[in-house]
């Protein structure tokens, strides 16, 4: 169990980073950042995507390590090699991966690797399930000691994580995103569980976009902004509005922008009709027109992810309908999508986009043909796919040393625009596209988005699905925003901007007269 | 919430949900009823089944049978498959027969065993520190091993001539029971204590379930892949000693499709290829089962190979079961609740 | 310092790249000079025909292995073709056995794709069990390991007929099947799509690709190759057993593997595997012509199989080193 020593309040910090620095190739993640933890405190960390959160976290739980600066715990400085030893000197990291063993116990599984055991090396089961019933009943997690956690819930199996730091002699507790799966009723029995933590003296460090979580549980708050601290203050002591403008670096103005002109958007191509997933998505209705980019916004655990996905037979809808042209669709495999026009760029091209053994011609080409469509095309032209390459390469300035270079040997940018090419060579008018500019260099990010207007000047119909809101605001004619799985607003051009589609996405309401 | 102290209690730590009794219980008790209506319909169709004697030998070669799938489950709950336990066991049967000529009993038994022994860590060793696929290297020792059996023997039997006495371990009887099967209860047994209450082996099952959770927990993943090999190369070598004991000539074309006889009881027995769990009584129930139906066969004078007919579709009935069962897990912890 | 781990590694990236030619070659010019029986046009010709019947069904197998999939299950489909041949020779004479046979085998391959795909079971244990299952129908057939034998001098002359007096005629089937799978896997767009699933199923199934269908198709086509290989070695027997290609499976895939196709998926090299069926082809003729006994193929298969797999990595890691 935890053992804080310092009872709430204490001003003397279990944990203080100074100067911390992190340098990746290419990007600064961290820029001297200080920063305190006192022990029986939660404090909350905020900031935008790419703020630094996460990699603050890591340094934190030795997962990483800093590039200059150093950290101090409980005034004495340390250095952690491995997550282990920051594990054994009492930091327990719950990641939104849980680290459990599906077809292990409750019990086992929360002394994992730790178990103890008798006089002839056999695990001593009483000591097992007398700890562990303990600290299930300090958590008021009613599951039986012997049930395998692959069956449990996911609030459960959080629970369960928790368990197992629970287990362990620890001072501090990070948590990173913990609420995203969880339910109403497993957030409150999660916060009541923070709050025993809190009277024991234990320092929980609470990663979340959740302003009104944070407000609810967080003693202070940080909030980051492109890898420096921002600012640091009491909740009691901010408004939401305050917290928001540390992580955006200005007030929130729900101005109206000045709009330029769009195209007169054509005839629906997609039609979607209270499409349901059942624990990602509740009833959401929209109408994609041929010549519109529409945005679509939305935090981890909103749905956003599994929208796209679905649209594209990944994933099974469990109710609403889809329509294409006027035609229904069920669909159950991407095939099945791309014969009827839809195309997705998927969100990780490393695990799902690229081919990593073949060329960049046959990357892009791939969803080209269809087996034994035509029996004349069983063999590869090769100086027609050359020609087909070519062309591609030129609208998108694809940098390749030549079409039969290994695509894992082109820059992030490129294999991004090869995953692009290949959607327009799939002959697909519908688009879905996935963070498309992930993992991309700035020149190249501009470009992409430009293709993007151009696609959609030239009568495609595209979906911009991205947790990059600036990208959102660059692109979109209009722009969706779901929060929690549910449709949480619509914004047509004149409402698109960075401070309501946060808003939204964060779960604040836009009043009419803010608009 | 429930924060009444002492709740907790005996029973309580017990007790789990309808569902997951339902799917526990059918696991291990599938197999169960499915071997008491063969061998009941076995009893009734086959004219000479329900006897002493054929009892008892369909006992003897369910327990041999049993022992490698025994030790084939606890590879499998780690995540891992040996292919060469048909060799092993092969080489093992020709090295306690031929030691049989030089040394007393036990330690012909104990030199078969270490070459089981060390087989099985060779493999482990070659698959974890050298980062080998486990399934091609055992494909590859299946036949490394079975040509040194060849060589040994160069291609003649080896018969049991001095030290008869051997032959007690496959004809003898404790208090009426065949002494192979009580060689079976105790790796039985001995396996069930390593694999649920020893540290050793829920890290294999941990392994098997989710290696980075593994990982990240302070196993150590090398040594436990070498100690596992090594157990399933010591079983190997046990069901060779038996097997050798039972025929007492032996020669190197034993055993082979060994291995499939021991992944299929293996799986048949509720072991889900996917890992993290093993199920040794399953294991168990589903040599009884194989031996039963070899048995019932041979009597009603089916050809023999209907049996190699029957053993494939039964490896390949298993394994649609336990895809179709992983399926259904899969898509229920999909969903939030 | 720096040039000489520089040119190490080029040598090991050379010896990697090229091994399974390197390893031919020597092994060629040793025992041509150690043997003088070796160096007869009898003994070449006599190679050339060994490699061919482990060639053919590497052929196949190297495409499936390079969607990622592999079938342990040949040896058994092997006998089950060459038994059919054998009883069916004297009723439907030379050509429509032959299709019969492919036939068969074409659609075992097709049975062992359904199974791995539709019932999602691992393809090498599936392929285990449907092994067994094919090895208990040819002894069905044959009502236990009898050897059926056959004579008809057209079809005899298919295993020792030659063409310019030493090349075999199945070795010559043996460079038309690997000119035809070449042809597949890197000029067709069927082939691009089995180096696709084997390079990462997940980015297949995400760019529209069949993936079930691609890997049937490559089961099947492996099929067709084992019951041409059948044909083959049943011609130079003149007769067929149950059990008469027992240890193909390991033979074939230890071919592809040391031919240098990787085991992950996503590459092969049919011209790799062809060296190494004329490789193992040297080597087993060699253990023969040594007098060493038959039972080292068994030691020196497994052995090459698991070295092979071992330079892998070692090429593995070169590679990242360059």
């Amino acid at each position: 169990m935890g053992t804080g020593q310092a009872s709430q309040g204490s001003s003397e910090p279990i944990l203080s980073l100074i100067g911390i620095s992190k340098q990746f190739p290419g990007v600064r993640a961290l820029d001297g950042v200080d920063f305190h933890l006192l022990p029986g405190e939660v404090h909350a960390l905020m900031g935008e995507n790419g703020a630094g959160k996460s990699t603050l976290i890591n340094i934190i739980s030795g997962l990483l390590h800093p590039t200059s600066g150093k950290i101090c715990l409980a005034g004495k400085e340390v250095f952690f090699a491995t997550s282990m030893q920051a594990q054994k000197a009492g930091i327990s990291t719950i990641t939104q991966e849980f680290n459990l063993v599906p077809q292990l116990t409750v019990a086992e599984n929360i002394f994992l690797g730790r178990e103890p055991t008798g006089r002839i090396g056999l695990l001593n089961w009483r000591e097992i399930k007398r700890r562990a019933s303990e600290i299930l009943n300090e958590l008021g997690l009613d599951v039986p000691l012997g049930q395998r956690v692959g069956y449990l819930s996911v609030g459960d199996r959080q629970l369960v994580e928790i368990a197992k730091a629970l287990s362990t002699e620890f001072r501090i507790i990070t948590m990173d995103e913990p609420t995203a799966a969880l339910n109403a009723t497993e957030v409150a029995r999660l916060f009541g569980i923070i709050e025993k933590l809190k009277q024991r003296g234990v320092a929980v460090l609470y990663v979340s976009h959740r302003l009104g979580e944070i407000f609810r549980i967080a003693d202070r708050v940080t909030v980051l902004r492109d890898g420096k601290r921002v600012g640091t203050g009491a909740v009691a002591e901010l408004t939401e509005n305050d917290v928001v403008t540390m992580m955006l670096g200005r007030a929130l103005k729900k101005e109206a922008v000045i709009y330029q002109a769009i195209p007169t958007a054509g005839e629906v191509a997609l039609s979607v009709k209270n499409m349901a997933i059942p624990g990602f998505l509740s009833s959401v209705s929209f109408d994609l027109r041929v010549g519109e980019v529409m945005g679509c916004a939305g935090l981890v655990g909103s749905g956003r992810y599994e929208l796209t996905r679905a649209l594209f037979g990944l994933l099974q809808i469990s109710s609403g309908d889809v329509e294409i042209n006027g035609q229904f669709l069920r669909l159950a495999t991407p095939g099945e999508a791309i014969r009827r026009g839809i195309y997705m760029l998927p969100e990780e091209r490393k695990v799902e986009g690229i081919l990593p053994d073949l060329t960049v011609r046959e990357n892009l080409l791939i969803s080209a043909k269809r087996l034994f469509q035509r029996l004349s095309e069983l063999l590869i032209n090769a100086k027609e796919e050359e020609k087909q390459y070519e062309t591609m390469r030129k609208s998108l300035d694809i940098r390749a040393s030549s079409s039969a270079q290994k695509i894992t040997k082109l820059s992030g940018g490129n294999q991004q625009k090869v995953m692009l090419g290949r959607a327009l060579m799939s002959e697909s008018r519908i688009l879905l596209l996935n963070e498309p500019t992930r993992g991309v260099d700035v020149g190249t990010r501009v470009e992409i988005h430009a293709v993007i207007r151009k696609l959609a000047q030239n009568g495609y119909a595209i979906i911009v699905s991205s947790t990059d809101i600036p990208e959102l605001v660059s692109v979109s004619d209009r722009c969706l925003v779901l929060n929690v799985g549910r449709m949480k607003g619509l914004l047509d051009r004149a409402q698109i901007n960075e401070d309501n589609i946060t808003a939204l996405a964060i779960g604040q309401e836009i009043r009419a007269d803010d608009k | 919430m429930s924060n009444a102290p002492g709740l907790l209690n005996f029973k309580t730590i017990f007790r789990v949900s309808h569902a997951t009794r339902i799917i526990q219980f059918a696991e291990s008790l599938g197999v169960f009823v499915l071997l008491v209506i063969v061998v009941a319909g076995a009893s009734i169709l086959a004219p000479g089944f329900f006897t002493y004697t054929n009892l008892t030998n369909t006992l003897i070669t369910a327990s041999i049978t049993a022992v490698t799938g025994l030790g084939m489950t606890f590879a499998i709950a780690m995540g891992g498959f040996d292919l060469s336990v048909g060799s092993v066991q092969v080489l093992a049967a020709i090295v306690a027969a031929g030691l049989l000529s030089m040394v007393e009993p036990p330690l012909a038994i104990l030199g078969a065993l270490l070459t089981g022994l060390a087989l099985g860590l060779l493999n482990g060793i070659l698959i974890s520190k050298l980062g080998l696929p486990a399934f091609v290297v055992t494909f590859g020792m299946m036949s490394v091993v079975r040509g040194v059996a060849l060589l040994v023997t160069q291609g003649q039997s080896v018969m049991i001539t001095k030290h008869i006495e051997f032959g007690l371990l496959n004809n003898g009887k404790i208090f009426g029971i065949p002494v192979p099967f009580i060689t079976m209860m105790v790796v039985f047994i001995v396996l069930s204590v390593l694999l649920r209450d020893t540290p050793f082996g829920r890290h294999a099952c941990a392994i098997g379930g989710n290696r980075a959770a593994a990982i990240v927990s302070g196993i150590n993943i090398d040594r436990v892949t070498i100690a596992v090999f090594g157990l399933v190369g010591v079983t190997a070598a046990t069901s060779g000693v038996m097997l050798s004991s039972q025929l007492m000539i032996v020669d190197a074309t034993l055993g082979i499709g060994f291995e499939l006889q021991a992944i299929t009881v293996s799986v048949l027995g509720g072991t889900s290829l996917s890992g993290g769990h093993g199920n040794l009584v399953g294991t168990v129930f589903a040599a009884l089962l194989l031996a039963t139906i070899a048995s019932a066969l041979n009597i009603l004078k089916v050809v023999p190979f209907y049996q190699y007919l029957a053993l494939g579709l039964l490896l390949i009935f298993a394994l649609a079961i336990d895809s179709a069962r992983r399926a259904f897990i899969a898509r229920s912890l999909l969903s939030r609740t | 310092m720096r040039s000489g781990s520089h040119y190490g590694i080029a040598a090991l990236g050379f010896l990697t790249r090229y091994y399974i030619q390197s390893l031919l070659v020597l092994s060629v010019v040793i025992l041509a000079a150690v043997n003088p029986y070796f160096r007869t046009a009898a003994n070449l010709q006599n190679i050339l025909l060994q490699a061919s019947f482990a060639g053919i069904g590497a052929a196949g197998m190297t495409l499936l292995i390079v969607s990622g999939a592999f079938d342990l299950s040949v040896a058994g489909l092997l006998g089950l073709c060459g038994v059919t041949i054998c009883e069916l020779l004297p009723s439907l004479g030379l050509v429509l056995t032959i299709m019969a046979s492919l036939i068969l085998g074409v659609l075992s391959g097709l049975l062992n794709g359904l199974v791995v795909t539709k019932l999602r079971i691992p393809a090498f244990i599936a392929t285990l069990g449907m092994m067994n299952i094919y090895l208990a129908l040819a002894f069905i057939w044959t009502q236990g390991s009898r050897v059926v034998s056959v004579s008809e001098p057209s079809f005899d002359m298919l295993g020792t007929g030659t063409w310019l007096g030493i090349l075999p005629i199945p070795f010559l089937v043996m460079i038309v099947t690997y000119l035809l799978c070449y042809g597949i896997l890197n000029r067709s767009v069927y082939g691009r799509h089995l180096r696709a699933v084997g390079s990462s199923e997940i980015a297949a199934r995400t760019a529209g690709l069949p993936v079930d269908l691609i890997r049937i198709l490559a089961f099947s086509i492996v099929g067709g190759c084992t019951a041409l290989a059948g044909v083959f070695l049943t011609a130079e027997l003149s007769s067929a057993s149950a059990i008469m290609a027992t240890g193909y499976e390991l033979t074939v895939i230890a071919v592809v593997v040391i031919g240098g196709t990787s085991l992950k998926g996503g590459e092969g090299t049919l011209s790799g595997s062809f060296t190494g069926a004329l490789f193992f082809a040297v080597i087993s003729t060699a253990l023969n012509i040594l007098n060493v006994g038959a039972y080292w193929q068994y030691v020196v298969t497994g052995v090459f199989l698991i070295s092979a797999l071992g330079v892998q990595a070692l090429r593995a890691y070169v590679l990242t080193a360059e």
